[in-house]
């Protein structure tokens, strides 16, 4: 007998709802277009970025108790009395290293929605802020490249921290010219990784991307004293081709996603465009912003030759002025910045199509196909995550015929299909590796690592889930 | 015999080793390493390469993995089969991060040398799909 304290921790990550039209383009997997497709754009896009937990010994465990799932809520909690972490959401039982990371997940996710019905969250800030994994938390419209780069301010100057806004030739003031590399390169790592707005995710990812970038590029570079000069420093990245290549490789790619999320307006369905009208339009303005500050306000002589993207992408005319426009023609009557909850969600109402993508089949054994199904249906149109007990984790990602009866958990994250096949995405907590690079019921999303999408077929026939987590959000 | 020449030979030769993209980027005891994709392992950068093989604890390790028990019980909880597996070789766990912040368990050997746990595992799933006789395709109910 199964019970919920042998079952894994939960990896969730925040959440938002987008579509995924970058996949289609990195892996030339997912079918576009053509017959109804009941899963077409039904997918939730889980923010990449954040924790899993390696679990590597389940005696290391510590059980985080949030138990608005339980018939009995007073039972639960006492059985994880204790704990001094028990909230009323859903269980979790974390057997890894970052037993934090879990709650906070699970944590941010509920704040998320909560946030969304313009409800205080019920964990603080400062809370999620002590924790190891803050950089998670869900937003809508969250990917995986940051849609800003930076602040670019209305002066057209940079903002002290932005460092990938000089580095795409952006001003730098002169007040932080002079001061901030005055100091080691490990301080100004320090800096850097403390900026952006700690809850806004958009905010996080972006400093994640920077921090990244410019801390590579210059521990890269190897030169304390090249950093005590910021031009030089960029300079010296730029030459060498480094911090600067994958600043610029960033770049391409987030237009290449761009570009994708444009040609595929017209053929998404109400969901996804409701999601896409969102991520177009913001998308376009801030290149459109992009595009602007390069024409409008050339850079500076000393950063007068750092890299051309995206100059180049707009060298006579803003590109992202056809993506607004198109933005524009496909929802003529909602206005960029406009668009509220109510509707994305009379947007993201199931089509009858839908239906016939639905799990149950009698090799299902306890699970309570109805209300899996159902909670599929809330997860699109609400953002609310499905979180299962499955039976037999290796078998369901990897190649092994053996049964085995590992009662594990998974987050289901969304479903959408690929090659023409009605598939589900999850996340396990195993990690980023992929868990399979040739089984065809297996597919990694190479931009979102984690996110591993199996076929329903598959997922039918091996996950052998046991039990549906209601995250009570 | 045969198991081991043929991860050698796919361990081996440089030219099948190829740096990963960022994903295959951890920083592990504070220190970014990017991993070195051989096949479907992931392989720490510090493994010596020589005489036409990689030589170091992690590289045995993968070698060895396909061997070493795991029984059902084991994997009671979900827990995960790499990481497990990474005790058993004599590995300690470490949490490595990539660029964008998720986490990947890493396998430190006594040398200094490393393998991504998941690595450990999948070995022994390709060890496995590789002697087992061919499966029926999952049929497909769903279109």
């Amino acid at each position: 007998m199964r019970r919920w304290g042998q079952a894994c921790w939960i990896l969730s990550t925040a959440l938002a709802v987008a579509s995924f039209p970058g996949f289609a383009a990195a892996e030339g997997a997912p079918a576009a277009g053509g017959a109804p497709d009941d899963c077409e754009g039904y997918r939730l896009d889980w923010v990449t970025g954040g924790p899993f937990n390696p679990e590597p010994l389940a005696t290391s465990s510590k059980d985080y108790a949030v138990c608005s799932g339980e018939p009995d809520k007073e039972a639960c909690k006492a059985r994880h009395k204790g704990d001094g972490k028990q909230h009323d959401y859903v269980i979790v039982h974390d057997q890894g290293v970052n037993g934090t990371c879990t709650f906070q997940a699970l944590a941010g996710v509920l704040n998320y929605n909560k946030s969304m019905k313009g409800e205080k969250p019920t964990v603080s800030p400062e809370y999620l802020a002590s924790q190891d994994c803050d950089n998670f938390l869900p937003g809508h419209g969250i990917h995986d490249i940051p849609r800003a780069l930076s602040s670019y301010n209305k002066s057209g100057s940079c903002t002290r921290e932005d460092l990938a806004c000089v580095a795409n030739g952006g001003e730098l003031s002169e007040t932080l010219e002079s001061a901030y590399f005055t100091s080691a390169i490990t301080s100004s790592t320090l800096a850097l990784q403390g900026f952006g707005t700690k809850f806004d995710p958009n905010e996080k990812a972006k400093s994640q991307i920077c921090t990244t970038v410019l801390k590579d590029g210059l521990s890269d570079d190897k030169s304390l004293a090249l950093a005590r000069d910021l031009a030089a420093a960029t300079d010296k990245i730029s030459e060498e081709g480094k911090g600067i290549d994958r600043l610029t490789d960033n770049l391409s790619k987030q237009m290449a996603i761009q570009k994708n999320t444009t040609a595929g307006i017209s053929g998404d369905t109400a969901k996804s465009r409701a999601a896409e009208y969102s991520r177009c339009t913001a998308d376009a303005e801030f290149f459109k912003q992009i595009c602007k500050d390069k024409i409008e306000k050339p850079p500076a002589d000393k950063v007068a030759n750092k890299p051309k993207v995206p100059a180049d992408a707009c060298k006579t005319k803003c590109p992202w002025d056809g993506i607004a426009a198109e933005c524009s023609k496909t929802f003529k009557d909602k206005a960029p910045g406009k668009v509220t909850e109510d509707f994305l969600a009379s947007q993201a109402r199931k089509s009858k199509d839908a239906e016939t993508c639905i799990m149950g089949s009698s090799d299902m054994g306890e699970m309570r196909q109805q209300l899996l199904n159902n909670q599929i249906a809330d997860m699109e149109k609400t953002g609310k995550p499905v979180i299962l007990d499955v039976n037999d984790m290796s078998r369901l990602v990897g190649k092994s015929q053996k049964r085995s009866d590992a009662g594990h958990a998974v987050v289901l994250i969304g479903r959408q299909r690929i090659n023409g096949e009605c598939g589900y995405w999850v996340r396990n907590s195993w990690g980023t590796q992929c868990p399979s690079k040739t089984n065809p019921d297996v597919h990694c999303d190479p931009d979102r690592p984690g996110n591993v999408w199996i076929s329903s077929a598959k997922f039918e026939s091996d996950a052998g889930v046991k039990r549906i987590f209601d995250p009570g959000l | 015999m045969g198991i081991l020449l043929a991860l050698l030979v796919a361990l081996s030769p440089v030219p099948h080793a190829r740096a990963g993209g960022r994903h295959n980027c951890f920083t592990v005891h504070e220190k970014r390493r990017c991993f070195l994709e051989l096949g479907s392992a992931l392989l720490g950068p510090d493994c010596p390469y020589a005489k036409g093989a990689y030589n170091c604890a992690a590289a045995r390790a993968l070698a060895a993995a396909i061997k070493v028990p795991l029984a059902d019980a084991e994997l009671e909880g979900g827990r995960n089969p790499g990481a497990l597996l990474c005790k058993k070789l004599a590995g300690s766990l470490e949490v490595g991060a990539d660029w964008a912040g998720n986490q990947e368990a890493i396998c430190v050997f006594g040398d200094g040398t490393m393998v991504t746990a998941t690595s450990l595992w999948l070995q022994r799933e390709e060890a496995a799909a590789a002697a087992a006789p061919p499966s029926a395709p999952v049929t497909k109910k769903h279109k």
